[in-house]
């Protein structure tokens, strides 16, 4: 079998290319430019959670000294679009419009102010008097959908909500088998409901954008993206401007967690460059982060499950109820990955998956890592050990008799995908068995462990998830290579490196197919004017699908070189080797590359040696995460304290495997957030409660328990030098296996998130009474 | 409108600053990019420096309290080509993801080993505590910094 | 909001000249390392006058006094020798519960903290439990206790500064018990109990109950501490007092924790902590 050892480049410890320049400091971000002249951008945003404005005067504020321009819903056209960064036309309703006349959340914009400070701005947003006729606010999906609610989205030129009546932004349903008549046979019935809510991307770079015109008068848009050429189309859109009139450039980017696959302030910033002229600049604060940027969807997701005697599960039915917030960016898919996540794990024979994203008056939730997953998989997860529990089985043998294997296809992956019409998705690697024993071993499944004190239990948890590698038949990669005169290549990529390290990466698969060392390829990500098309850096996309255009544009590349070597050396290119930038025949002669490159620039039937690469997969192999959580619990506060965390990973060949790790790490510290940190309260009026990280609480370095990454290599035959996704999929597992480990350890099942001491204590007091 | 003087990186800066300026924005200002806007409260930590060798975050700072003093940001810490070896270990383990943190984890790690009589990675954990870090979980900025303290 | 206002800055160097400039100029305020006046100020502040340099930073340690000035910071605390170990081990414990960064604590300042007075902060409910005295310049009555400044809202509202505090060496290394809960380590507690008590022979000579993060001041359950005082500790007495305790309080809005959560907690910390010196008692 193929493995990282037949490689020169690929599955070695490189270090990454932009390494140098992050550890000096450098200007390398969005902020990180000077303009002689520039204006700062302040937004007014809503005090109410539903209102329709019935007057706006901004006549102060633009009589402000300083001021250079104030937009409001008079000033702009209605054009009704979706922020949600996604692949044309976007699977998200059409629901937002850039300024509107009633606003849908506290935090909703309702103005801006575009000054010579931030300070005039903010003080400019503070003179703009409005009349708000304030209506019902709905705060609770459930009641949201039912009949008589207020409509949120009662607008007439909004389209692609499933049912605007009904606050109903999507609808989603999928069945396969026989649900109804497995339940009937079935040996144990097993029933229960799980809750998840608000929890933040937070990328510690907030989202900036600054837009200018060109000296041709184009608009420049330099932003904090995941997905610089779906911001160029939509904002097309939005301004009513062509495509051609744009250019986006994303410069490096301070974290993005799928918050920023999000067109959240492009729009607003070009409308004030186009309507002065100017160079304006978009900060937001982090109160407005936490505030007005995107979030996870909240859920509700009810499980009823039949299992055999021999511990076999029968059939599973799923029901969601999704809160999509004030709009409904992301709405539809983040649910379909919930249910074919949650299906994609057990084999299963019958199931039926209902899911429904309903509007509320509440901050709006979009693309963050996990993508629906870690909602699917908390409930899931805990549910399977639920259900263990209750049969007596081990957690561990209980899942391994219900997995999916290599080999097996996943039905659900036809009955619910993006994009529509997938084959089933055939399992052609999976070390997910493998994940279980070696993490096990790492975590010392069964053999407790003593508590470090008394009043204190201990318990170990396991949860087990799966991803997928991009979207089939949806996301779409090119890259360019060109050659040089020294035998290095520009590779350039539409591919977004958001600190992913995916620069790094694809760098190391051109290097590995064109045989020169990583220094050699100069990778540009990424700008509309320069670099081709990429659908973005989203879905774990960007190494199985960019890096696959890599290789395309790599290999043809290696031929056109093969074929001037063939010239000069007067030999069949069939019996050329390519090595350390040269090639050789099998008798010893040689030219380099940067002979061959002289050579077809400057000597003999001159080309520019250079190719394009383009890919779409209709497949998206699944990675695998298994977490494992050694928990200890105060008996009687509920203070649960993290001591080991282990987290054994399947994502193919690992292109690199100190920055694999290093998407393990950073997602499994999220997802211990998740479950024990991270949550977003509001009042009774809606208003977001928390404005500082001293309020939401992220982990520090001081958090943070002993932690063991294990990556266990497979070889997928269909991805780049046999590497499937890594970022996303070790997200999902760490809040089920606290969970777990917290009912291991004493008895307590908390089936919402955070997991927090005070949930805990009451699941004893119930257990006591 | 104050005239300030700060030691910036052992340049002198003389400069005419309104009073409410943040040294965060001062160093920006004066090109130092460094340090990072994350929160503007101080919770972050992205914007930390040295004033008079004692961490601070910028952004809760103001200029005036800097004036007179050294101000000293990552910038100081390796001049070009060279990389300083805490630089070096971090490249080398892998310890930097978006960077946007980096600067500053640099800089506090940089004080630790520093100051610390015996290193440990608990008190280490709580000097680097206070900036925070969306990528790595801080294992191998931790990894990296250790390395540094095993090397001396 | 914003220091918009902000117009005048001073780093005196001595108090005499601080305490002139606040009472001379309306809209003049003192800050420590100015971490939450920088950040939450607004346009009432015309000026700032900076005690960093005032010779106010200094931990020393006298025969049975600790005196800490004002302008100490909390990462001086944190990494002094003086507070390395029993009896002043507390004050490390309640700052590392403070819910703040160390990145923050190595500028907030101890007279900081005491003019905030904000009823979340441990390290503020530690020192009002060890019944810590503060040091005021520029008032007739310079010494006060920091129970009675916290609760007299007239006095903090006159122009004066904190110059530094004194807190009494507890008496045995189980005289001062601090408990707390939080979610993770670095979040700010949900609720936080400062237990100080001394005993004579069996019987309790003196206790100070208080609490962080129920209100917007901390609590103190004087009722609960007059219930103790004088009588020797036992299940029964513990009993009482942390039923008491749970009766008691009145805990504000938290999204993080409930008041019936809150309040049980209050009783079970109480509980802990008796039980903890009841089961150390005659060890010293």
């Amino acid at each position: 079998m193929i493995s990282s050892k037949d490689f020169r480049v690929v599955g070695k410890v490189t270090p990454r290319v932009d390494a140098e320049k992050l550890s000096r400091g450098k200007g390398a971000f969005s902020d990180d430019i000077e303009f002689r002249e520039l204006l700062h951008l302040k937004v007014l945003r809503s005090p109410h959670a539903h209102a329709r404005i019935t007057s706006i005067d901004t006549s102060k504020a633009k009589a402000l000294a300083g001021v250079h321009a104030v937009l409001t819903h008079e000033d702009l056209p209605r054009i009704p679009h979706t922020t949600a960064g996604q692949g044309w036309p976007e699977p998200s309703p059409y629901d937002t419009v850039i300024l509107d006349n009633k606003v849908r959340f506290v935090g909703d914009r309702v103005a801006a102010v575009a000054a010579e400070t931030s300070e005039i701005a903010e003080k400019a947003c503070s003179l703009i008097e409005v009349d708000y006729e304030t209506l019902e606010a709905l705060f609770d999906p459930e009641k949201a959908s039912k009949p008589g609610a207020i409509i949120i989205h009662d607008e007439e030129d909004s389209s692609g909500i499933f049912d605007k009546s009904s606050n109903i932004a999507s609808k989603l349903e999928a069945t396969y088998g026989d649900v109804e008549e497995a339940f009937k046979d079935a040996y144990k019935i097993f029933e229960e409901h799980y809750e998840v809510g608000y929890v933040q991307q937070a990328s510690i770079e907030p989202h900036i954008c600054i837009t200018w015109l060109d000296e041709d008068d184009r608009l420049v848009i330099r932003t904090t993206t995941q997905v610089p050429f779906h911001v160029r189309r939509i904002v097309a859109n939005v301004l009513q401007l062509p495509v051609k009139k744009i250019r986006v450039m994303k410069p490096r980017v301070g974290g993005g967690f799928g918050g920023k696959q999000e067109i959240l302030n492009e729009e607003l910033c070009g409308a004030f460059t186009m309507a002065t002229g100017k160079a304006v600049r978009y900060w937001m604060t982090r109160e407005e982060e936490l505030h007005a940027a995107r979030t996870r969807h909240p859920q509700k997701l009810f499980f009823k499950t039949a299992v055999s005697k021999e511990g076999k599960i029968l059939a599973m039915e799923v029901r969601v109820i999704e809160n999509t917030g004030a709009y409904g960016t992301h709405g539809h898919t983040v649910m379909t990955v919930t249910g074919n996540k949650i299906f994609s794990m057990y084999n299963i024979p019958n199931i039926k998956f209902v899911g429904e994203a309903v509007y509320t008056n509440l901050p709006v939730a979009g693309a963050f890592r996990g993508y629906g997953t870690p909602q699917g998989i908390f409930a899931l997860e805990s549910h399977i050990d639920e259900i263990a529990d209750k049969l007596g089985i081990d957690q561990i043998e209980f899942r391994l008799n219900n997995l999916y294997k290599e080999g097996d296809s996943l039905p659900i992956t036809s009955k619910m995908a993006e994009g529509g019409g997938a084959d089933a998705q055939v399992i052609r690697s999976s070390g997910l068995e493998e994940c279980i024993r070696r993490g096990a071993k790492a975590i010392g499944w069964g053999s407790p462990k003593e508590p470090t004190a008394v009043g204190r239990s201990r318990g170990i948890g396991i949860a087990i998830n799966t991803q997928g590698s991009g979207i089939p038949n949806v996301d779409m990669a090119a890259s360019s290579i060109k050659m040089n005169e020294d035998g290095s290549f520009n590779l350039l990529c539409g591919a977004t490196d958001i600190g992913t390290g995916s620069d790094t990466a694809l760098a190391q698969i051109a290097a590995e197919a064109l045989c020169v060392p990583v220094d050699d390829i100069l990778i540009y990500s990424s700008d509309t004017d320069m670099t081709p098309f990429d659908t973005g850096a989203y879905a774990s996309s960007t190494t199985y699908i960019s890096g696959a255009a890599v290789l395309v544009a790599a290999k043809k590349v290696k031929s056109q070189i093969l074929d001037v070597a063939a010239e000069m050396l007067e030999v069949e290119k069939e019996h050329l080797i390519c090595s350390d930038s040269k090639v050789s025949t099998q008798e010893g002669k040689i030219v380099t590359y940067e002979q061959i490159c002289l050579y077809s620039l400057y000597q003999r039937n001159q080309f520019q040696i250079m190719a394009v690469g383009s890919t779409v997969s209709s497949e998206s192999p699944p990675p695998y995460s298994v977490v494992f959580a050694d928990v200890e619990v105060d008996d009687d506060t509920g203070q649960i304290r993290l001591l080991k965390l282990v987290a054994a990973v399947d994502c193919g060949v690992a292109v690199n495997p100190h920055m694999a790790e290093g998407q393990v790490e950073g997602a499994i510290t999220q997802g211990m957030g998740y479950a024990l940190s991270e949550f977003m309260p509001f009042d009774k009026n809606g208003a977001p409660l928390f404005k500082t990280f001293r309020d939401y609480n992220i982990f520090r370095s001081s958090d943070m328990p002993e932690i063991e990454i294990i990556l266990v290599e497979t070889y997928e035959p269909t991805g780049p030098y046999g590497a499937k996704a890594v970022a996303e999929v070790p997200i999902s597992g760490p809040a089920p296996a606290i969970a777990n480990a917290v009912s291991n350890a004493v008895g307590a099942r908390v089936r919402s998130l955070p997991i927090t001491p005070e949930k805990v204590w009451k699941e004893l007091k119930n257990n006591n009474n | 409108m104050k005239s300030i003087t700060i030691s910036v990186n052992d340049k002198k800066i003389h400069a005419e600053i309104p009073a409410p300026q943040t040294l965060l924005d001062f160093l920006r200002s004066n090109g130092i990019m460094s340090v990072k806007r994350g929160c503007e409260s101080g919770e972050c930590g992205s914007c930390a420096v040295l004033v008079d060798d004692e961490p601070r975050a910028s952004c809760i700072t103001l200029t005036l309290q800097a004036d007179g003093k050294e101000v000293k940001t990552v910038d100081a810490l390796s001049t070009r080509p060279d990389l300083s070896e805490l630089q070096k270990r971090f490249i080398e383990v892998g310890a930097i993801q978006c960077g946007y943190c980096t600067p500053a984890l640099l800089l506090l790690a940089d004080h630790y080993l520093n100051n610390a009589l015996s290193p440990s990675e608990k008190e280490l954990r709580e000097a680097i505590s206070g900036v925070l870090c969306r990528c790595t979980g801080y294992l191998k900025p931790v990894e990296a910094i250790k390395k540094e303290f095993k090397a001396n | 909001m914003g220091l918009t206002k902000l117009s005048d800055y001073y780093r005196p160097k001595k108090l005499t000249e601080a305490i002139r400039l606040l009472k001379e100029n309306d809209g003049y305020f003192p800050i420590g390392g100015g971490t939450w006046l920088i950040p939450y100020g607004g346009p009432e502040v015309r000026g700032i006058v900076d005690l960093s340099e005032a010779g106010i930073r200094e931990i020393r340690l006298e025969e049975t006094l600790m005196y800490i000035g004002a302008s100490t910071t909390l990462n001086d605390l944190l990494t002094a020798p003086e507070t390395s170990s029993h009896p002043y081990g507390f004050i490390r414990e309640t700052i590392n519960s403070e819910g703040s960064t160390r990145l923050i604590d190595s500028v907030s300042t101890v007279g900081g903290k005491i003019a905030l007075g904000r009823g979340d902060s441990s390290f503020l409910a530690g020192l009002a439990a060890i019944d810590a005295t503060i040091i005021l310049f520029g008032k007739m009555s310079e010494d006060i206790k920091l129970w009675d400044y916290l609760n007299d809202s007239e006095l903090r509202n006159e122009n004066h500064i904190i110059s530094g505090i004194e807190i009494s060496t507890p008496e045995n290394i189980h005289s001062v018990i601090f408990e707390s809960i939080s979610y993770i380590r670095s979040s700010p507690p949900l609720i936080s109990l400062a237990l100080y008590l001394t005993l004579s022979g069996n019987l309790i000579e003196s206790v100070r109950i208080v609490f962080s993060s129920i209100e917007e001041k901390l609590v103190r359950l004087e009722e609960a501490e007059t219930m103790l005082l004088g009588k020797e500790l036992n299940d029964e007495l513990i009993k009482k007092v942390s039923a008491l305790a749970a009766k008691t309080i009145e805990p504000s809005y938290d999204p993080k924790g409930s008041a019936e959560y809150k309040k049980a907690m209050a009783g079970l910390l109480i509980e802990r902590s008796l039980i903890k010196i009841n089961s150390n008692r005659g060890v010293s």
